[in-house]
């Protein structure tokens, strides 16, 4: 029986009123890559912020090989071999790659009082080399270097110690082709060391590929354990909702259906920094889907559609002609948008549910000079009813739902203004399966009441199953259109990518 | 379902007694010091002293209000309210006292006008644009003045506005514009919502950039107001009028229960509040035979108590450590 | 967590109560009515045949040589009349300030009020004045010049509850500051002055113009700008701009708030090699005599202002339901003169820290302790003060 590195007895944490880890049990051995999944909500996350010391337990046992482990912060965790790999952005903007790296254990490079950054760099050379980053510079400011660049400077800061304990919590979303296989290369590593790793993904795939085994966690509790290969996606998936899922949840259809005669919206010739002359049309009962790779433009222009960022040139307009300069323009005109960011743009955290829901619809509410409490009560209820929002009444913080949950109310704000236009960037990002299935039947039945949806996504898998163009952007300019049909794959729709 | 029932309800419930813990305070505060001044504190001439010190923080808290709810706040406002005192004393001394009021009130809500324009058209942080127009117009007031420290206003005139019904009909009828205005119109809600989420608010159709602005125009004619009241009870206007005037009603303000970052807890009855405790605890303390040195000290202290507190709850409810590991971003903690 | 606010709230009142217990007479026993002892040395003073009062004094709340010596004077003053002396200090340098000291004497009740004139007062008179015959509490003023025909004149006179104010010969003060210099055969000098407007300003102008005139001297520049008049690098920024506005200057007089700015022009003259420049100031500075030992300062006049002290006199009697005057009076006190070194040490040494006078003159003031005693021989008192008079007096 190999040795046990990672034990958790009975944990339990909540938040409020909100149970998000009840009486969970786990078992990692050396040398071992397990796997936890999870829709959101399940308390993954929150187990695994547990583990490396960001959150404390109310209650329950953590062990490190054999020993009892109560980390009070990180810092504590990162001495007993605990290190975390997180989904945003986990190293600090303004500082060296080097100064992240090490940041906590400056003493080593102490020399009288000052720091000695010439060893500093040249460590951070030796441990980047290492981990397969040796394009970065140890002297560069992490704040220029690019989303995934940070994620490898993270990986050299967790892998530096060494650690027993590697916990990547949903890392590979943020990372291409490229950083995926430095994370797998250093998950190897760490193995090869006699070390173990928790991996936290939403990518089936990546999961059954990389880990020896997984665990489910459903509304806080185990579900169960499989291993090797035991490991199939559609067990895992139904474990992790509870109820059969279909294959394949996006449109039944393979044709474009929309009405080509009626223009709804129009952007001319839009020039912008991250633009270069983007010219097309949506028409009404239309998906049109916007894609490319991560830099290509694609969310900017989403932004200038809606007013929220200046053009240098080029017009965006409704099919009759009005312009729309200014989000508060574009919502008076039927416009809705959902940020890609959706904690910091998309809905408002410390803000109550149905604060948020009613917030576009105010206008509308008004009876002479009176804004009247019980319309925009009676309007938030009807629509957390409507959209099935898991939450304790609307005059919760929305900052307490899940991801999932957090989408709804977003697109209740929308759906409350009876917006014809939706501008959706990246409308299933970090949401769990079962979720997603309720947006996508949504965004259908948008379609059939004649709206119109602009979908910006990175996900391929998502833009070709659910639009009935496909625009794909490649260095700020319009590639290629594709309309919808049963041969379009993903092959295909990349080369116009890249 | 029954049971998500029960849940909003337990949220409401708890949501509630916090924001009824300003109110206890206050209350708290009025019986013990009625106590310890073996009721003196409620003589008509201590009430008065009350009234007649909070009413002007009143006034400015109600005149701040939705700078508050957005998180920001007005430093010029001292400044302001001194320049608009020394111009309407000069109107009062030369055109009478209607002249004065209207002096007053049109220089406060130009000096909120431009504030704000410049607030709400560049990225200029709140607290340096009001430090630097409190500079800038402080460095004039002596000039205007010609080197005088005070402008005495015509006796017999002032009298006229001393009698407390005015001042309290004033104040219940702002009051009661400014709540309207909080609660049921869009300045107010689009005013927390900048403050709860300013990128969220603007994507979810606030006008940023017009409530920002409103926001500064209103505080502006409230130092006209607060400049006037306070001519009529000092009897002269000068450069050194309302000063700390903006620290004051902050003070005030959080005391009474307005958060610091503004959003969604924002509440007019903090201005109420605040000032209320703040000058009961400052007659009683006099009541008392305190030091008004000590006074002082213990003012700070009671003050810091009350912010390290109110985070450590905030904390506390979140369910976060009350110090986080260098601020590092967490993945979601529900997820 | 506001819970325990509400406990530190009660916690830290008892600390302030603790604090204000030991407190030299700074506090009522219990506010208002029955008058307790004072702890300190009372058994020396005749006992007032008459009953005892409460006494609240509006104090400017620095102990520098201007306001130390005139509090300290007056609380001697009261206690030695046999009343209990309060003292409520002002936040700032304002109306509202005065105002709200005034409001928390009247508060813990006081039976009298003695209160200063600082610069933006003037409006404020008849307010105090109103307050005081609502509460049916007597006030006095001092450092106040009542001008008939003004509204301040009017507010006052006509309230049967005023009793006195006291200035001082401002005129005089100008006059002979400017003289400190004229004697010294000097011809150019920079002056510093109170903010334009005042009574008190405008009086030591014409007392410098009286002291231009005999002595031939001409002013070349002068400074009243009260951001820079109220603080020592004030003074500094003030020689400084002299010295290089005016490089043919031999003199700079100080006409008023000398305790504010003299150690900045010290300072300026000092760093820029002018100690040849003369200086003569109005209002005592901590570091007077060693700056007229150094040669730096030639003449300082000031007070250690007895008005006060002549008002309480007043007041009390009052109180004690012998008045000395029928209704409200204006009475000159007089300034200390300091023209050379030695009386610089003199006063130091011996009058700075001492009383004026002993308390044994004092209880005499009081008719009903001395039932001659009449107004007259109060003004006779105000009119002898001097540095003689009070070495006379006082050392024996």
């Amino acid at each position: 029986m190999s040795k046990v590195i990672l034990k958790a007895e009975n944990v339990y944490k909540s938040f409020g009123l909100t149970k998000a880890v009840q009486n969970f049990s786990l078992e990692i051995a050396e040398g071992e890559v397990h796997g936890l999944i999870g829709e959101n909500g399940s308390g993954k996350s929150t187990f695994s912020s547990m583990v490396a010391g960001v959150q404390t337990m109310d209650a329950g046992q953590l062990f490190i090989d054999g020993e009892p482990y109560a980390p009070k912060n990180a810092i504590d965790a990162s001495e007993r071999g605990v290190s975390l790999v997180v989904q945003e952005i986990g190293t600090i903007g303004t500082i060296s790659v080097a100064a992240n790296i090490f940041i906590n254990k400056e003493k080593q490079f102490r020399k009288g009082g000052m720091i000695d950054y010439k060893t500093m760099y040249a460590e951070a050379k030796k441990i980047l080399k290492r981990i397969g980053g040796e394009h970065l510079d140890p002297a560069a400011i992490c704040a220029s270097l690019n989303l995934e660049d940070r994620k490898l400077v993270e990986i050299a800061k967790a892998m530096y110690s060494n650690p027993r304990l590697l916990i990547i919590d949903e890392t590979s979303n943020a990372l291409a082709t490229h950083g995926r296989e430095v994370l797998y290369q250093n998950i190897r590593a760490v193995k090869e060391s006699g070390g173990s790793v928790l991996f936290i993904t939403h990518d089936m795939e990546e999961l059954i590929e990389v880990c020896d085994s997984v665990t489910i966690m459903r509304d806080g509790v185990y579900v169960d354990t499989l291993r090797g290969d035991e490991m199939v996606a559609k067990r895992l998936k139904e474990l992790m909702v509870g109820r059969e899922i279909a294959d394949n949840y996006y449109r039944p259809d393979f044709e474009p259906k929309y009405d080509a005669d009626t223009v709804v919206f129009r952007a001319t010739d839009i020039c912008a920094p991250n633009a270069s002359h983007v010219s097309f049309e949506l028409h009404k009962g239309e998906i049109l889907g916007l894609g490319g790779l991560a830099d290509c433009g694609m969310h900017e222009v989403g932004r200038i559609l809606f007013g929220l960022d200046r053009k240098d040139s080029g017009r965006v307009e409704l099919a009759d002609g009005t312009e729309i300069k200014t989000p508060v323009q574009a919502i008076k005109l039927g416009v809705g948008y959902l940020s890609k960011n959706r904690d910091t743009e998309a809905v408002i955290l410390n803000y109550s549910i149905g604060d948020n829901i009613v917030m576009p619809s105010l206008p509308d509410l008004r009876k002479g000079p009176f804004m009247p409490k019980r319309a925009e009560r009676e309007m938030a209820d009807d629509w957390v009813d409507q959209l099935e929002i898991k939450c304790n009444g609307s005059k919760q913080y929305v900052k307490e739902l899940s991801g999932g949950n957090k989408q709804k109310v977003v697109l209740a704000k929308w759906l409350a203004k009876d917006s014809q236009i939706l501008i959706m960037d990246c409308p299933t990002r970090g949401i769990d399966i079962g979720v997603k299935e309720i947006i996508y039947q949504l965004m259908m039945s948008l379609k059939e009441q004649g709206k119109s949806i602009i979908m910006i996504s990175e996900e391929m898998p998502e833009l070709i199953g659910m639009s009935d163009r496909i625009l794909v952007m490649k260095d700020y300019k319009i590639n290629k259109e594709i309309l919808r049909s049963p041969e379009v794959n993903e092959q295909e729709v990349v080369q116009y990518m890249v | 379902m029954a049971d998500k029932a029960l849940n909003a309800k337990k949220y409401q419930k708890s949501a509630l007694i916090s924001d009824l813990l300003p109110l206890g305070g206050l209350i708290a505060v009025v019986i013990l010091f009625g106590i310890l001044t073996k009721g003196k504190i409620f003589s008509s001439f201590s009430l008065q002293t009350i009234y007649n010190q909070s009413f002007l923080y009143i006034l400015g808290g109600l005149g701040c209000a939705f700078l508050f709810a957005q998180g920001a706040i007005d430093l010029s406002m001292g400044a302001v309210i001194a320049l608009c005192s020394i111009l309407g004393a000069f109107a009062a001394n030369q055109y009478g006292i209607i002249a004065c009021i209207l002096v007053c009130l049109i220089v406060g809500t130009i000096c909120g006008t431009i504030t704000g324009f410049i607030y709400s058209h560049t990225n200029i942080a709140v607290f340096i644009l009001g430090l630097s127009v409190c500079f800038l117009i402080k460095g004039t007031l002596y000039q205007i003045t010609n080197g005088q420290a005070s402008i005495s206003i015509p006796y017999a005139d002032k009298k006229m506005f001393t009698p407390i019904w005015i001042s309290a009909v004033v104040m219940v009828v702002f009051a009661l514009i400014i709540y309207y205005l909080f609660e049921y119109h869009t300045m107010g809600k689009h005013s927390k919502a900048i403050g709860a989420g300013i990128a969220a608010a603007a994507q979810s159709g606030v006008d940023v950039t017009k409530i920002k602005w409103l926001g500064f125009v209103i505080s502006g004619f409230t130092c006209g107001m607060v400049a006037f009241f306070t001519m009529v009870k000092t009897g002269s206007g000068g450069p050194a009028t309302g000063s700390n005037f903006e620290f004051n009603v902050m003070i005030a303000m959080i005391l009474g229960g307005m958060p610091s970052e503004g959003g969604a807890r924002a509440k007019i009855k903090s201005c109420f509040i605040g000032a209320i405790l703040i000058a009961f605890y400052s007659n009683g303390m006099v009541l008392l035979g305190a030091d008004s040195r000590v006074q002082e000290i213990l003012k700070g202290v009671v003050f810091i108590v009350v912010i390290v507190g109110t985070y450590r709850m905030q904390m506390q409810a979140e369910g976060k450590k009350a110090f986080q590991f260098f601020g590092l971003k967490l993945a979601k903690k529900n997820g | 967590m506001k819970k325990l606010f509400s406990l530190i709230l009660a916690l830290a009142m008892v600390f302030a109560l603790a604090a204000c217990g030991s407190d030299s007479g700074s506090a009522p026993a219990a506010a208002g009515s029955a008058p307790a002892a004072s702890a300190n040395g009372e058994d020396a003073a005749p006992a007032a045949s008459g009953q005892s009062f409460n006494i609240g004094a509006v104090t400017t709340g620095s102990t520098d040589a201007t306001s130390k010596p005139l509090y300290d004077s007056m609380e001697q003053a009261i206690k030695a009349l046999g009343c209990n002396y309060i003292e409520s200090a002002m936040e700032e340098d304002s109306g509202d300030g005065v105002l709200n000291a005034v409001n928390n004497l009247l508060s813990t009740g006081v039976d009298g009020l003695i209160v200063p004139n600082v610069a933006s007062m003037y409006g404020l008179i008849p307010t105090i004045a109103d307050l005081c015959e609502q509460n049916k509490v007597y006030f006095s003023l001092f450092w106040t010049n009542l001008d008939e025909g003004t509204e301040e004149y009017d507010a006052c006179m006509n309230n049967p509850y005023f009793i006195s104010t006291t200035c001082e010969d401002d005129v005089y003060s100008g006059y002979w500051a400017a003289s400190v210099v004229g004697k010294l055969g000097v011809e150019k000098i920079c002056t510093i002055t109170l903010p334009d407007g005042f009574t008190t300003t405008n009086m030591r102008n014409e007392g410098l113009e009286k002291a231009c005139k005999e002595y031939n001297m001409t002013v070349l520049g002068s400074c009243s700008d009260v951001s820079l008049t109220t603080s020592s690098a004030g003074g500094t920024t003030i020689t400084e701009d002299f010295l290089a506005a005016y490089p043919d200057t031999e003199a700079i007089v100080v006409l008023g708030m000398s305790q504010y700015v003299l150690p900045g022009i010290a300072q300026a003259l000092e760093d820029a090699n002018r100690t040849d420049i003369q200086v003569a100031g109005i209002d005592f500075n901590e570091y007077q005599q060693d700056y007229m030992n150094s040669g730096i300062l030639d003449g300082i006049i000031g007070g250690h202002f007895a008005g006060p002290t002549y008002s309480v006199i007043l007041m009390v009697n009052r109180l004690q339901g012998n008045p000395l005057a029928e209704s409200g009076v204006i009475l000159r006190d007089s300034f200390i003169e300091l023209g050379s070194a030695e009386e610089a040490d003199e006063y130091a040494t011996k009058i700075y820290g001492n009383c004026l006078y002993t308390d044994e003159q004092l209880a005499n003031c009081l008719v009903s302790n001395n039932p001659d005693f009449t107004y007259d021989d109060l003004v006779a008192i105000a009119d002898a003060y001097g540095l003689e008079d009070i070495l006379s007096r006082t050392q024996g």
